[in-house]
């Protein structure tokens, strides 16, 4: 870990501040502002410039709506609309790409769709499990294989060098009672259990088993079963990759689930537990 | 709620596991000898051999109940035999007192082979102590013992015939002395004995049969007759006998002695007066008849002596941890009777104050065999270690940076506080955890976030070949699928934490409240546990499940069940197993 990488981004390293809208002058193509109407639109963001000279109040004024602050991580471009920010659609793609996933793996993803979509002549939509077994087992011709119920190998999700020291914080094993004459020597025990499994964590260096091939043909592939393809063919190996990928992004809601889960109508774990978010604001100057 | 008053620990056991590890104490008969005796004892003189019993079994079991926070009440069925060998009567010569004894045993800590225990002490206690109820067997003395006893001083007289200045009386009683001339012809035939209460005062009215004969008398010369002696004398009755003193003839006139005889003699008053006056040197050879006869005051007093006596050295351990780190020994256990809950709370290593300081801490037992708790202030202390050691950076100016291939966070507050059932707006206790963290947003201005939630804890008993254990299952955060992207990022930071928190806190508990970790087990997280001492000192082996954990904000609940079974066997268990020594062939 570099000294730089630890270092956060405050207002000062952000991209440079620009004027608040209430001082910017009428009638300026890229910005306007209608601040005595809550519905009209405050500030209006037509492309990436503007996004990052009018970024400080933006953040003033979403942090000045509370109740919008989670639903950041639930849509941001909804929360920003609903927040008074009109944005043209050049700049609700530049975030939706830019805030899904971190630059290494939009990369990389974008590596995997374009390798794929030559390969197959199609988009690749490993998340859609009817789409992968038409893939895997018309397109690709793999043999369908007896999986039974062998589950994927998934990556710790624990640190293993802070585990090392979370052991320590456990007593000491001494033996006690040694003079037990005939009661079963074990009595009791005590274990974590593990987190569930998610697709993000799968292993994609473990090795899989050789599998006999099935009697039939899935109709449908989940990611799960997916795995054990990923050494027989370098697509499904891309294929799965991709999916893990695209289960690592920022799950970006639609306007429906946005609004469900506003409304407490649907369950979210930002939504329940993000209490207040704080975006730097520019500095006033006297 | 309050779990562990001024401690760290409690372990709560209900009264049917305190009766059951009692019974098997009891059954115990080198620590608690059933037989006692055979005592030699005086009473009002007369040597007496006593012999106690105490039972336990179907028929007369013991018991016990709470009676208040500190005393046990303890009821055990006594029998004592009191034997003497030169009762009167001899059917008083052996009595059989039965009751149920009422004492109170303390409950308290004292060092047992170097080991602390807790357990219950008869020490000290004294007669007034012991509450005797459903006393039988005291025996009730009337005319009929009088009766038997005087028939039993007849026989023990060396002569029944008397003789004074030529004058000759027999002393009948029926035929017990066949060689008396002339036989026995009186009337009554055997010696007639009732009791009259005079002026307030209780005799013996004795009518016995008699003959007489007087060689010289006036105007026939020789004259015999048969009659009867009528006499009284005064019963002295005292709490352990009565007596009665043949040799003393009443002062009141009235009931002197008194002659009748049956062949008219015109001098015949003469005569009998005369005989009379023989008649008391004769009645004097009854002697002094005392007959053990103890009254129910005196009878409840000599049980309430005896079983002090028997009780006051006796204790028994209920408890018995033992400290597995040698650097930080368990402090004295202290334990609290729950009266009206009928639970035993045994609160251990003291946090805070002295023992006049020590307080009952509530019942957390509900409907479980076995309870431990873990104060707050001890969960609150290993919060802090799991959090310093997962998150290091935490408190630091910098933060701990937590890098994901999601996206990087720097977390700089996270604190975990428990909560009661009702707290948040949740209905199930959980640990209420806050932070305060900034993400690293590509091409953005990193946002702080400050977060709060509950994190429900759970967990269920597994049973295998080798035993039971406890599974804490994945802790709970919400009603949220967890394969969701960065929600699984968040959920994976604030998960673990918690189940570290449980996992220590648990064996911490367990590891204090005195089970023994006995060794590591290969390639698995776990250890093997004993979540309360596995045996009671030279009484039972425990064996004890933890079936789930519980949240309150005053700590955790570990709910288990217990099973109990005896360390040794007895002889009453070789006998019902038909396994009882035998003699060589």
């Amino acid at each position: 870990m570099t000294e730089k990488k630890r270092k956060t981004r405050t207002a000062k390293t952000a991209p440079q501040k620009t004027p608040t809208s209430s001082k910017l002058k009428p009638g300026k193509k890229a910005v306007s502002a209608e601040i005595n109407s809550p519905k009209a639109h405050i500030i209006d963001i037509r492309d990436e410039k503007t996004l990052g000279t009018l970024g400080p109040q933006l953040n003033r004024l979403l942090n000045a709506q509370s109740g919008l602050a989670a639903m950041l991580f639930i849509n941001p471009v909804l929360a920003m609309k609903e927040a008074g920010v009109k944005l043209s659609q050049p700049v609700v793609h530049h975030i939706l790409s830019r805030l899904r996933h971190r630059p290494t793996l939009r990369e990389r993803r974008e590596e995997l769709e374009t390798r794929l979509k030559e390969r197959l002549c199609e988009p690749p939509r490993p998340n859609n499990s009817a789409w992968l077994s038409r893939t895997l087992f018309e397109k690709l011709q793999l043999q369908a294989l007896d999986i039974g119920d062998l589950t994927p190998g998934y990556t710790s999700p624990h640190d293993p060098v802070a585990e090392k020291r979370l052991q320590a914080l456990r007593p000491k094993r001494t033996h006690r009672y040694s003079h037990l004459p005939s009661r079963p020597r074990r009595t009791g025990r005590v274990r974590l259990q593990e987190l569930p499994p998610s697709v993000r964590r799968m292993d994609l260096n473990a090795n899989v088993p050789e599998l006999k091939p099935a009697k039939r043909t899935p109709k449908r592939l989940s990611l799960e079963d997916l795995y054990f393809y990923k050494d027989s063919n370098p697509v499904a190996r891309d294929l799965l990759e991709l999916a893990i990928i695209q289960r690592r992004g920022l799950r970006l809601h639609s306007r429906y689930s946005y609004r469900q889960i506003k409304e407490g109508k649907r369950s979210n774990v930002f939504r329940r537990w993000f209490r207040k978010v704080t975006l730097p604001e520019p500095e006033i100057k006297e | 709620m309050n779990l562990t008053s001024n401690f760290d620990f409690c372990v709560e056991l209900g009264i049917h596991s305190v009766k059951e590890i009692f019974h098997l104490a009891f059954k115990s008969e080198d620590r608690y000898p059933h037989n006692v005796g055979p005592l030699t004892r005086d009473f009002s003189g007369r040597a007496f051999t006593i012999n106690v019993r105490v039972l336990d079994d179907e028929d007369k079991p013991a018991d016990l109940s709470f009676q208040d926070d500190k005393h046990i009440l303890f009821s055990f069925p006594f029998e004592l035999q009191a034997q003497t060998a030169d009762a009167p009567d001899p059917a008083l010569s052996e009595i059989l007192l039965e009751a149920q004894a009422a004492i109170p045993a303390l409950l308290t800590a004292w060092d047992e082979d170097g080991d602390e225990v807790l357990g219950l002490s008869f020490f000290g206690i004294t007669s007034a102590d012991v509450d005797i109820s459903g006393l039988s067997g005291v025996p009730s003395i009337g005319v009929e013992q009088f009766r038997n006893a005087v028939h039993n001083a007849y026989e023990a007289m060396p002569v029944h015939t008397f003789s004074s200045g030529g004058n000759t009386v027999t002393l009948y009683d029926g035929n017990r002395d066949s060689t008396l001339v002339p036989p026995n012809a009186a009337t009554p035939y055997d010696i007639e004995v009732a009791l009259e209460t005079i002026t307030a005062e209780q005799y013996l009215k004795v009518t016995a049969p008699i003959h007489v004969y007087l060689p010289s008398v006036p105007f026939v010369g020789e004259y015999s007759s048969f009659g009867r002696l009528i006499f009284y004398r005064k019963i002295e009755q005292t709490d352990t006998s009565v007596t009665i003193d043949m040799t003393a003839e009443p002062t009141n006139t009235d009931l002197a002695t008194t002659v009748e005889l049956d062949n008219p003699h015109v001098a015949s008053s003469q005569i009998a007066l005369s005989l009379a006056a023989q008649a008391r040197g004769m009645i004097s050879a009854f002697g002094v008849i005392t007959e053990p006869a103890f009254t129910e005051a005196a009878a409840k007093q000599l049980l309430q002596d005896e079983i002090a006596t028997y009780i006051n050295t006796r204790r028994y351990p209920v408890y018995s941890p033992r400290s597995g780190d040698e650097g930080e020994p368990l402090s004295t256990p202290v334990g609290f009777l729950l009266v009206d809950d009928g639970v035993l709370a045994i609160l251990l290593n003291r946090r805070s104050g002295a023992a006049a300081d020590d307080i009952a801490p509530d019942n957390f037992l509900g409907d479980s065999e076995l309870a431990l708790a873990v104060g707050a202030a001890k969960v609150q202390e290993e919060i802090q270690a799991v959090i310093a050691e997962k998150f290091p950076g935490i408190g630091s100016d910098d933060g701990e940076l937590i890098e994901t291939p999601e996206g990087d966070a720097v977390l700089y507050e996270l604190n975990v506080s428990l909560a009661d059932p009702g707290e948040h707006e949740e209905s199930e206790g959980h640990l209420w955890i806050t932070g305060k963290t900034k993400v690293k947003i590509d091409c953005w201005w990193d946002p702080t976030v400050e977060f709060s939630g509950p994190v429900f804890m759970r967990a269920h008993r597994e049973d295998s070949e080798e035993g039971c254990e406890l599974v804490i299952d994945s802790p709970v955060v919400g009603d949220f699928d967890f394969d969701q992207s960065c929600c699984d990022v968040f959920l994976e930071i604030i998960i673990p934490i918690a189940g570290w928190i449980a996992l220590v806190v648990i064996e911490i508990t367990i590891d204090r409240v005195g089970g023994e970790v006995a060794e590591d087990i290969a390639n698995e997280q776990g250890a093997i546990i004993e979540p309360i001492p596995p045996v009671v000192n030279g009484i039972a082996e425990i064996t004890s499940c933890l079936i789930g954990i519980s949240v309150f904000r005053d700590g955790f609940v570990f709910p288990g069940e217990l099973s109990i079974r005896r360390l040794s066997r007895s002889a009453e268990d070789l006998r019902g197993m038909r396994r009882m020594p035998r003699p060589d062939p």
